[in-house]
């Protein structure tokens, strides 16, 4: 398992891509400290020219209201 | 397909107490297959103590289970079962020592290795040459590919950064970024080539390991 340390070292980077990637300090920190969040599909979308609340809507992790069928 | 083989198939497709049966049977096998890869690679890897291999193991034949149990399907009895099944459980503990090995330590998406190639250059006669092409590479590495698809590229075919410590550090999957590193290589071929200055290597289709 990961150290806390290491956990640590990992959201720090992760949040670097996202800021590098133009995304707000806040948002950065808060989307980097989501480890089921895919970081390349944000920056990507980013990239592109999509808005970075949109592209935090479009890559959340998908909840089972999310399922097709579901209610 | 061997009688052997059939008839692991047999019971683990089966249910209640044989299917169980034959589940705790192959985890027992995988996890002697993942010992078995973490014991060759231990002497890679002293910074690591033995019940953190210990669970690297165990947790490799976990993995390799689960992989086993989705793809019975596929197994068309080419070799015998077991050896079909232990392969998975080496790919998964080499997976997981290569990704331990990167714990901790810096993922470089900087390049620079173009210092590093620039000196690896084969001989005088090829000097001038080289240095153009490397020169040219790095301007398009640098003009052409949006940053992060320069970050992939730089880490994965420069850096010797592994692509499934780069896929789990931005939480995405080997498959994307192999995606990204094709569209970087196909830009770079477009732009060199456009400039008569494409590489061999570079017009290879090769996939990092």
């Amino acid at each position: 398992m990961p150290t806390r340390e290491t956990a640590h070292d990992v959201t720090a980077w992760r949040r670097e891509r996202l800021e590098r990637a133009g995304f707000p300090p806040s948002l950065a920190g808060r989307l980097a400290g989501e480890r089921g969040r895919d970081l390349h599909q944000l920056i990507e979308l980013a990239e592109r020219g999509c808005p970075h609340r949109l592209a935090e809507r479009i890559t959340a992790p998908a909840g089972p209201d999310d399922r097709p069928g579901a209610a | 397909m061997d009688a052997e083989s059939a008839a692991w198939l047999r019971d683990l497709n089966a249910g209640g107490a044989t299917r169980d049966a034959a589940v705790a049977r192959l985890h027992a096998l995988l996890l002697r297959a993942a010992r078995f890869e973490v014991g060759r690679r231990r002497p890679t890897l002293p910074h690591l103590r033995g019940d953190e291999l210990a669970d690297i193991a165990t947790e490799a034949a976990d993995d390799a289970l689960m992989s086993v149990l989705r793809r019975l399907d596929d197994f068309r009895g080419a070799s015998l079962f077991t050896t079909w099944a232990y392969k998975f459980a080496l790919l998964e503990a080499a997976v997981k020592l290569r990704l331990r090995s990167w714990q901790g330590r810096e993922v470089p998406l900087e390049p620079e290795a173009w210092a590093v190639l620039a000196t690896a250059t084969p001989g005088p006669p090829d000097d001038l040459e080289q240095s153009e092409l490397l020169h040219a590479i790095e301007t398009e590495v640098r003009d052409s590919l949006t940053a992060h698809q320069r970050e992939v590229l730089v880490a994965l075919a420069l850096n010797g950064v592994p692509i499934d410590v780069l896929a789990g550090r931005l939480g995405t999957t080997r498959g994307a970024l192999y995606k990204t590193l094709h569209d970087a290589r196909r830009k770079l071929r477009a732009r060199l080539g456009a400039r008569d200055m494409l590489p061999d290597w570079l017009d290879a289709e090769r996939r990092p390991t």
